[in-house]
């Protein structure tokens, strides 16, 4: 095994209860398909794309799905070590989905502090069709999310509708932080020469 | 330990965890904290005391613990700081290119791993290659001087390691001769030196004694053992029982989990750990009918381990999260799978009725093994682990037995030579034996017959310079009548002689040795047959001359011609006058055939007996002469010889 070959540079890890379509946002955002009459298991585990970011830097990303089941639920802690970013989902259709969300941020800003997260409400399309009543209301969740200061992004998987605008926010907002990152670090490396000198 | 675990679970769980609240085991080694927390704190405590810059005023402060790490912290930065500096040495000084000879009893895995990479090192060229080498002596020197002080703990030299590697990332980028190279065989080299050093620290990093990780992998595989009733079905796995690819598939990911164990290199045994859940994903894709997702993933592979039972599970899971390169691999896809697998141990180790959706006293009676499940696919399953030990002590027999095979063989063939050594030497005796007792004997011997003799040897004047003389020039017309068949009569006469032989043999050769006294003794015993014959006829001119022709044959057949002339040369002029000539005789008999025959009779009787050999031919040569004369005359030249012996 050669690591370049799965080299990844951001890793993003996606949680949220049970079938609020985690696995199907991955899905599209790999692949670019949907498949409606899958049941609750689609996509793929582990996936990896590479992406522009605004800044014309390239970077791959690692998308780590994680298991919704309940049984499960205290292992996905694991998941979050390392990770840049976390999209935290909920089914814009589904009110306790969205109970839920509050205790995944909340978990995971206590293990991977520096970890972004990202609120992302599913099936759009199904509210935007009229196929499903929305049971969470947008100005809530704006409400919520700007309380937190964490960006918020309805999508669907289905239309492909705010699902690459979602993962391409994620990344130029990575490397900002790299950049900025690289910056106080360079600062941090002259403070110490100038100590070392004396 | 493990039915209190079991009795109250949930509490202990959160007693266990670490103090942050992540969901990594805390540790008491790393006061209550995971190793990640405990990291993080030491990192910020490493800033905090940068930034006041006010060490001792902090150390007197805090209290003794703290103080004491604080001190640990001081100390390993210290040496950061001289690892540093060793990597900012100029890539010029004259260091091998190879570490090998540094790493003892790894060197030869060292050597399979640099081979791994010589692609990519005929490709970066030779002073990458001395560079990234002298990185990793100094990077081993330095953690192996470590991890002897038994103060240093695991977490202290994983630290390290990832130091290291991220200090070899910064000097990749910096360095001059690595600059032009891309990105992917930056990676590679880094790849390398990991791989490298792991195999060469991994008897000292891996399930150190300084941790508990031998307790838990025990306790872990003791578990593991308790729960091989688990079902796919207990799991909600959707593995699908019927279908024997799935079965292939099952039996085949649990193979690459079980060589984890026999890996070394961090990134390898993440490797074991990619093919088998890769495998995984392949054999749900089969079950489930599309692309896997996390959902049917994760049972699978907590299912997967509960019928492996990997060796050392626990081990080999800290050994990875300690020194596989954090950077490149945690957050790719075999970080992934990796922290799916840490997930699957923690669930196996959390497991409780309610994970399995049973009631409780179904799970007990599962536990303390009332019930046993049924259906072969599972009892098969549950086989699999005795299976695979069976499978495991098979290939070490069948090691062994190759190993024992090898040293039979080789036991054989030390045999065979010593037998052949000892053919060897035996013959050489033999050959000595030969040849020795005619030149010792002939010293002692002459007396003794002189002694029993005298009576009839009562003639002294045989004096002969002439026939000193005519021996010279007797080969000449001796020559052309060697086919005369005279030499031919058998050995009739040989028991008669026996004591004439001697005389004349010893005779010879005490005629030989005064000739020859300064010559080499050793060329001359060699040849004591022939020189014995020549100096035979050489004395018995007048009353044999055509008997003695054959002999001469004799003589010039065998190889060792030019040594009957010698003692002539040595002795006197006329001599030398003869073995002029002599030069010119061999060529004479050689197209006879006669000659051949007498060789070939002379080989007939060396198989007679050895220590007879030097006689037979003087025999041989001995009987025709007698058949005309007698034993007397024979005894007079031998007289006349040692008379001459005496004058010389
Ligand atoms: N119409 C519509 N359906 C969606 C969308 N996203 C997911 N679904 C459906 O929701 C169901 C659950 O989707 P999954 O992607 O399996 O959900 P999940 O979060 O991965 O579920 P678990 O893995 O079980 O936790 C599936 O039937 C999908 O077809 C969407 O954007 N629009
Ligand atoms: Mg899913």
């Amino acid at each position: 095994m050669k690591t370049h070959n799965n080299r990844v540079d951001i890793k993003v890890v996606i949680v949220g209860n049970m079938s609020v379509g985690k696995t199907s946002l991955i899905q599209r955002f790999i692949h670019e398909n949907f498949k409606e009459n899958m049941n609750e298991t689609i996509g793929a585990a582990f996936s990896a794309k590479e992406l522009t970011s605004m800044s014309g830097s390239k970077r791959i990303v690692g998308i780590w799905d994680t298991a919704g089941t309940e049984r499960y639920r205290s292992m996905v802690k694991m998941f979050y070590r390392d990770a840049k970013a976390a999209i935290v989902c909920f089914d814009i259709t589904n009110k306790s989905s969205w109970e839920g969300l509050r205790s995944w941020i909340s978990e995971l800003r206590e293990v991977e502090e520096n970890c972004k997260v990202y609120i992302c409400g599913t099936k759009k399309d199904l509210v935007d069709e009229g196929i499903s009543e929305r049971e969470v209301p947008l100005e809530k969740c704006n409400e919520y999310a700007r309380g937190i200061q964490v960006k918020l992004l309805e999508t669907s998987s289905k239309t492909g509708e705010n699902v690459d605008e979602l993962f391409q926010s994620i990344v130029d907002e990575c490397v900002l932080d790299e950049s900025i990152i690289a910056k106080s670090s360079l600062q941090l490396a002259e403070n110490d020469k100038r100590r070392m000198c004396c | 330990m493990y039915t209190l675990k079991k009795a109250s679970l949930r509490i202990d769980e959160s007693y266990l965890k670490c103090k942050n609240g992540c969901d990594y085991y805390g540790n008491e080694e790393w006061g209550g904290y995971c190793s990640k927390c405990h990291w993080e704190r030491k990192k910020e405590a490493r800033l905090e005391v940068v930034e006041r810059g006010a060490l001792k005023e902090k150390q007197q402060q805090s209290p003794l613990g703290f103080a004491k790490f604080e001190e640990k912290k001081r100390y390993q930065s210290d040496k950061k700081a001289k690892l540093l500096k060793v990597f900012a040495k100029s890539p010029n000084s004259k260091d091998r290119g190879k570490p090998e000879s540094l790493f003892g009893p790894e060197t030869g895995e060292a050597e399979a791993v640099h081979a791994e990479y010589q692609e990519l090192f005929s490709k970066v060229g030779a002073k990458v290659e001395t560079d990234i080498h002298k990185c990793i002596r100094s990077f081993y020197k330095k953690l192996l001087s470590d991890a002897e002080n038994p103060l240093t703990s695991i977490d202290e030299l994983s630290e390290r390691a990832q130091n290291f590697y991220q200090i070899l990332t910064a000097r990749l980028d910096e360095e001059n001769c690595y600059r032009g190279l891309s990105s992917e065989e930056k990676e590679q080299l880094i790849d390398y030196a990991e791989k490298y050093a792991m195999t060469c620290l991994y008897r000292i990093l891996f399930c150190p004694a300084t941790t508990t990780d031998e307790d838990k992998d025990l306790y872990i595989q003791k578990r593991i053992r308790q729960l091989n009733w688990v079902s796919a079905k207990h799991l909600d796995c959707g593995i699908d029982e019927t279908s024997t690819e799935v079965h292939d598939l099952v039996y085949s990911s649990i193979t690459e989990l079980l060589g984890m164990d026999s890996t070394k290199a961090p990134q390898d045994k993440l490797g074991c750990v990619m093919r088998c859940c890769r495998k995984i994903l392949h054999l749900m894709q089969k079950c489930v009918g599309g692309p896997t997702s996390a959902d049917d993933f994760l049972p699978a592979l907590i299912f997967v381990v509960l019928k492996a039972n990997p060796a050392r599970l626990k081990s080999n899971i800290n050994y990875v999260t300690r020194f596989c390169n954090a950077s490149k691999l945690m957050s790719g896809e075999g970080g992934y799978y990796f922290t799916n697998l840490c997930c699957a141990v923690s669930f196996i180790e959390n497991l409780t009725y309610e994970s399995l959706n049973m009631p409780e006293d179904e799970f007990n009676q599962y536990m303390s093994g009332k019930i046993i499940p049924s259906g072969t696919w599972e009892s098969a399953l549950i086989m699999c682990e005795g299976m695979h030990l069976i499978n495991e002590n098979l290939t070490i027999f069948g090691d062994l037995r190759k190993r024992h095979a090898a040293i039979m063989m080789e036991i054989e063939a030390l045999k065979d030579e010593m037998i052949k050594f000892q053919d060897e030497m035996l013959e050489r005796v033999s050959d000595l034996r030969e040849n020795v007792p005619l030149e010792l004997r002939p010293i002692r011997e002459p007396m003794d017959i002189d002694a029993e003799d005298p009576a009839i040897a009562d003639l002294p004047p045989p004096l002969s310079p002439q026939i000193v003389e005519e021996r010279v020039q007797q080969p000449r017309p001796r020559s052309p009548r060697q086919d005369s068949p005279e030499w031919q009569i058998p050995s009739y006469p040989d028991e008669a002689l026996v004591t004439v032989n001697y005389d004349i043999d010893l005779s010879d050769l005490s005629g030989g040795e005064a000739s020859q006294a300064d010559d080499q003794p050793m060329h001359h015993s060699l040849d004591t047959g022939s020189v014995a014959s020549l100096d035979l006829f050489r004395t018995s001119p007048p009353p044999l001359p055509p008997s003695n022709l054959s002999l001469l044959d004799s003589n010039q057949i065998s190889p060792s011609l030019p040594s009957p002339i010698k003692p002539l040369q040595s002795s006197s002029s006329p001599y030398q006058g003869f073995s002029s000539q002599g030069w010119q005789i061999p060529s004479i008999p050689c197209d006879t055939g006669t000659s051949c025959f007498e060789e070939r009779s002379q080989k007939h009787l060396h198989e007679q007996g050895q220590q007879q050999l030097q006689h037979q031919p003087v025999q041989q040569n001995n009987v025709p002469a007698q058949d005309q004369e007698n034993s007397l005359g024979v005894k007079i030249l031998g007289n006349t010889l040692e008379a001459l012996d005496s004058l010389l």
